[in-house]
C-alpha cells in the first residue's frame, strides 16, 4: 500500500531508465544521464537526465556564464585579488550601473561592465524562456509554464530595462551584488516616498501571498486525500471519485466554497503570474507618473492622517537655509 | 534481500539529526536578547512608532566605566594665568581650579600615561614646561576649545543639561573607541579596469567598521544636509517639485548615491543611539516634520555639531598629529554620534558631568 499521507515521500518508484522517444530534437543535444539517485527520489523522480541542452540553452548558458563572470572578477578586483576577502565579502561586493543622463554605453570601467552584464543577462534569461518554450512545444504540451516564467522576466525587463529607457538614465536600475540589490530595493522606495503607498506594489503582495496560501490549500488537500487516489486529480477533473468528493466537501464545509480539481490549478496560476505583471506595472509607474506614493496616497485616501502628538515641538528656523529642505 | 533497502531509517536518522542540529545553531549561535524587551512608544497610539530596549543585553563595557570627578576644591582666588606660563585656553581659570580640571583631564584620556602622556617631563622626572611639549599638548589645547565651544553654544539643547567632557567621548582611552577615518581611495578611472566598488573598509573586524565613510564624509564633515532626497510632489508638475528628476544634486552626487548615503548615515545614528527609525521619524514619510517627534530637532542640531567638531576642531589636527596617529589617507580619527552615544540615547544614561567642571564652558 503506498504511503503519501506523511511529512516525506515514503514510496519510490524504480523502473528501468525512461526511453528516448521520436520527439524533435530528442536528444540529438542530450546532456547527463540517465542514472538514478536514491537520494534525490526522495525529493523526486529518482531517474536524472538524459537533459536536453539545445542552442537555446547553449546560449543562455554562454551568455549566462559570462554575465556572472564579468560580475566575478569585478568583485574579485575590488577585493585586490585576495580570495578570502572575495569570499567573505561575496554578499557585499557590488557592480554599479552607470551613473548620469543617457543610455549610450559607457567605458567599461564607469558602468560598461554593468550594461554589458545585465545584456547578456538579458539575452541568457530570454535564451531560457526560448528554450522552455520550444521544448514545451516540441513535447505537444501547451506553453503555459513559459507564459508564468514571462511574467517573471518582465519584472526583471522592469525594473532594469523598461523603466531605465523611459526615464533616459542607467542610474536607477539595481546594482549586482547579494546585499546591495536588497538595499536598493529600500532606497528606491524611499526615494519615490515609500512604496507601499503604491497600489500596484499591494497588488503584487496580495498575489505573491495569495500565491502562498493557495499553494498550501491546495498541497494540503491533495495529500490529505491521497489515501482515497486523490494524486490523480488530473484524472477526477471529470471522472470524480470519492477523494475529489471529500476534498470539495472539506472546503464547502469550512469556507462554503470550493474551486474544483481544475480551477484551483487556474487560480494558482494566474495569482502567480500577476505577482509579477502587477509589481512590473508599479515599477513603471514610478518616477514617470507618480513621484511620491505617500503623497498619491494622502490624495486618494490611502494614508490616513494622524493626531497631532507633539503640537508644540519647534522646527529648527534654519531647516530652510537650504534649497534642499522644504 | 537487503531488510531497508532504500535506506528509510538512515534517511529519518540524518533528517533527525540535521533537524536537530538546525535548532540548535539557530538557538546558540546568534546572541538573542532576553526578554524583558521594554518598549517605548513616541506617535500616535497604535502605528508602531515605538523603539526597544533590550533590557538584558550585556553593556558595551565603555558603558560600565565610572566617570572620575575629583573632589572639589576652594577657589585659590588667582587666575591660572598669573601662575603657569603659556595658558592660552583655561587662562581666566582659577589656578585651584585648572589644578583640579588637569587632574580631571588625565583621568579621562591618559590614566595610564599621567601628565607626561601631553607634557615634557625634565631630567629629574618632573614637569618641564620650558621644555618643547609633546604633539598631544597642542591636541588637547584643541580639545579643550572645542570643548568649551560646544558646551557654551549648544544650539537646540542637544547637550544641555548633561554637556559633555573629555570623558563623553575618551571614556579613559587616548583617542575614543568609536571613531571613523576616511577609507583609503582606489585609482582613478584611466588606472583600474574595473568598477569602483563602494568604500567598504575590508580591514574592519566588526560589520559596524565594515560600512563605508562616505556617508560621515558627506554629512559630519563636509556641510551637507542629510535630507531633501524624496521628492515632494505627487508626480512630475504636480506642485512644488523641490529636484526635478534626472538633475545632479548641488554637490553633483547623483540622487540615487545620496540616498544610499543617507541610508547609511541614519542606520549608523540609530545604531549608536540604540534606536531605530522611529524613535525621530513616521517612518511612512520621512522628510515631513509635522509628523517627526522633538527627537529629530534634536538630532538635527547634533548632526551640525559633529560636523562642526569635525570640521573645525578634528580635520585641523592632520598637520600636528604623528603618523600613527592619522588614517590611510592622512586623516585624523573623527567622531560620529557612536563615538559619545556608545549605543544610548544619552551618553553614560545622561549623568550630569559638565556641571562639576565650570572651566569647560567657554564664557559669553
Amino acid at each position: 500500500m503506498s504511503r503519501f499521507h506523511s511529512l516525506y515521500t515514503q514510496i519510490q518508484i524504480r523502473g528501468p531508465a525512461d526511453r528516448p522517444i521520436p520527439v524533435p530534437g530528442r536528444d540529438r543535444n542530450g546532456i547527463f544521464g540517465p542514472f538514478f539517485s536514491i537520494w534525490l527520489g526522495r525529493i523526486g523522480d529518482p531517474q536524472i537526465g538524459r537533459s536536453y541542452l539545445g542552442w537555446w540553452g547553449w546560449i543562455a548558458i554562454v551568455t549566462g556564464s559570462i554575465s556572472i563572470m564579468i560580475m566575478g572578477f569585478n568583485f574579485w578586483a575590488q577585493a585586490d585579488w585576495n580570495t578570502v576577502a572575495f569570499i567573505r565579502g561575496m554578499a557585499w561586493h557590488r557592480l554599479d550601473p552607470p551613473t548620469g543622463d543617457g543610455l549610450y554605453l559607457r567605458p567599461l570601467n564607469q558602468g560598461g561592465w554593468w550594461q554589458w552584464a545585465g545584456l547578456l543577462l538579458t539575452i541568457s534569461i530570454l535564451a531560457w524562456w526560448m528554450r522552455i518554450y520550444t521544448r514545451a512545444k516540441a513535447l505537444g504540451m501547451g506553453t503555459h509554464v513559459s507564459w508564468a516564467f514571462a511574467s517573471a522576466i518582465w519584472l526583471y525587463l522592469c525594473i532594469g530595462v523598461l523603466r531605465p529607457l523611459i526615464v533616459g538614465s542607467w542610474e536607477e536600475a539595481p546594482p549586482f551584488g547579494i546585499i546591495p540589490h536588497l538595499n536598493w530595493t529600500a532606497t528606491f522606495s524611499v526615494l519615490y516616498g515609500n512604496f507601499y503607498y503604491n497600489p500596484f506594489h499591494c497588488f503584487s503582495i496580495v498575489f505573491l501571498y495569495g500565491s502562498v496560501l493557495l499553494w498550501a490549500m491546495h498541497g494540503g488537500t491533495i495529500l490529505g486525500v491521497a489515501r482515497f487516489g486523490g494524486e490523480r486529480e488530473a484524472e477526477e477533473i471529470v471522472d470524480r471519485g470519492t477523494s475529489q468528493e471529500r476534498g470539495a466537501l472539506f472546503w464547502r464545509w469550512t469556507m462554503g466554497f470550493n474551486a474544483n480539481f481544475e480551477s484551483i490549478h487556474r487560480w494558482i496560476y494566474w495569482f502567480a503570474i500577476l505577482t509579477g505583471v502587477t509589481g512590473g506595472i508599479g515599477i513603471l509607474l514610478t518616477g514617470t507618473v507618480v513621484d511620491n506614493w505617500y503623497l498619491w496616497g494622502v490624495k486618494w485616501g490611502l494614508a490616513p492622517s494622524y493626531p497631532d502628538v507633539y503640537p508644540d515641538m519647534v522646527i529648527p528656523d534654519a531647516i530652510n537655509r537650504t534649497s534642499l529642505d522644504p | 534481500m537487503k531488510r531497508d533497502p532504500q535506506g528509510r531509517r538512515l534517511f529519518l536518522f540524518l533528517v533527525v539529526v540535521t533537524g536537530f542540529g538546525g535548532l540548535f545553531a539557530v538557538l546558540a549561535l546568534p546572541k538573542w536578547d532576553r526578554p524583558p524587551i521594554q518598549s517605548t512608544e513616541w506617535g500616535p497610539p497604535a502605528i508602531a512608532m515605538d523603539t526597544f530596549v533590550a533590557l538584558n543585553r550585556e553593556p558595551d563595557p565603555l558603558n560600565t566605566r565610572d566617570f572620575p570627578v575629583p573632589e572639589p576644591v576652594e577657589d585659590a582666588g588667582v587666575p591660572a594665568s598669573a601662575v603657569y606660563d603659556d595658558v592660552e585656553v583655561l587662562g581666566d581659570l582659577d589656578r585651584a581650579q585648572f589644578d583640579r580640571l588637569q587632574v580631571a583631564i588625565t583621568a579621562w584620556v591618559a590614566p595610564d600615561e599621567g601628565c607626561s602622556y601631553c607634557h615634557a617631563e625634565g631630567q629629574d622626572g618632573a614637569l618641564d614646561h620650558a621644555a618643547e611639549q609633546p604633539y598631544t599638548f597642542e591636541v588637547a589645547r584643541q580639545m579643550l576649545r572645542m570643548v568649551r565651544e560646544i558646551n557654551a553654544e549648544d544650539a537646540g539643547g542637544h547637550l544641555a543639561p548633561q554637556g559633555v567632557t573629555c570623558f563623553t567621548c575618551h571614556r579613559g582611552e587616548n583617542i575614543p573607541a568609536y571613531t571613523w577615518l576616511k577609507a583609503g581611495d582606489w585609482p582613478p578611472p584611466e588606472d583600474r579596469w574595473f568598477q569602483k566598488p563602494p568604500p567598504w573598509i575590508r580591514t574592519a573586524t566588526t560589520i559596524r567598521e565594515f560600512f563605508p565613510r562616505e556617508a560621515f564624509e558627506l554629512f559630519i564633515l563636509e556641510d551637507n544636509r542629510a535630507a531633501g532626497i524624496q521628492t515632494r510632489a505627487i508626480g512630475p508638475g504636480d506642485g512644488v517639485t523641490v529636484l526635478p528628476r534626472n538633475e545632479p544634486e548641488p554637490d553633483g552626487m547623483p540622487l540615487f548615491t545620496r540616498a544610499e548615503n543617507i541610508y547609511l548615515f541614519m542606520m549608523q545614528m540609530s545604531d549608536a543611539m540604540g534606536v531605530n527609525c522611529t524613535f525621530c521619524h513616521n517612518s511612512r514619510v520621512f522628510y515631513d516634520w509635522n509628523q517627526s517627534t522633538p527627537h529629530r530637532v534634536t538630532a538635527w542640531y547634533a548632526i551640525d555639531q559633529t560636523q562642526k567638531i569635525n570640521h573645525d576642531h578634528i580635520e585641523p589636527l592632520k598637520d600636528r598629529l604623528p603618523p600613527f596617529r592619522l588614517g590611510p589617507v592622512g586623516d585624523p580619527y573623527k567622531v560620529n554620534c557612536m563615538t559619545c552615544h556608545v549605543s544610548k540615547r544619552k551618553p553614560l544614561d545622561g549623568i550630569p558631568m559638565v556641571e562639576f567642571f565650570p572651566g569647560l564652558v567657554a564664557p559669553g
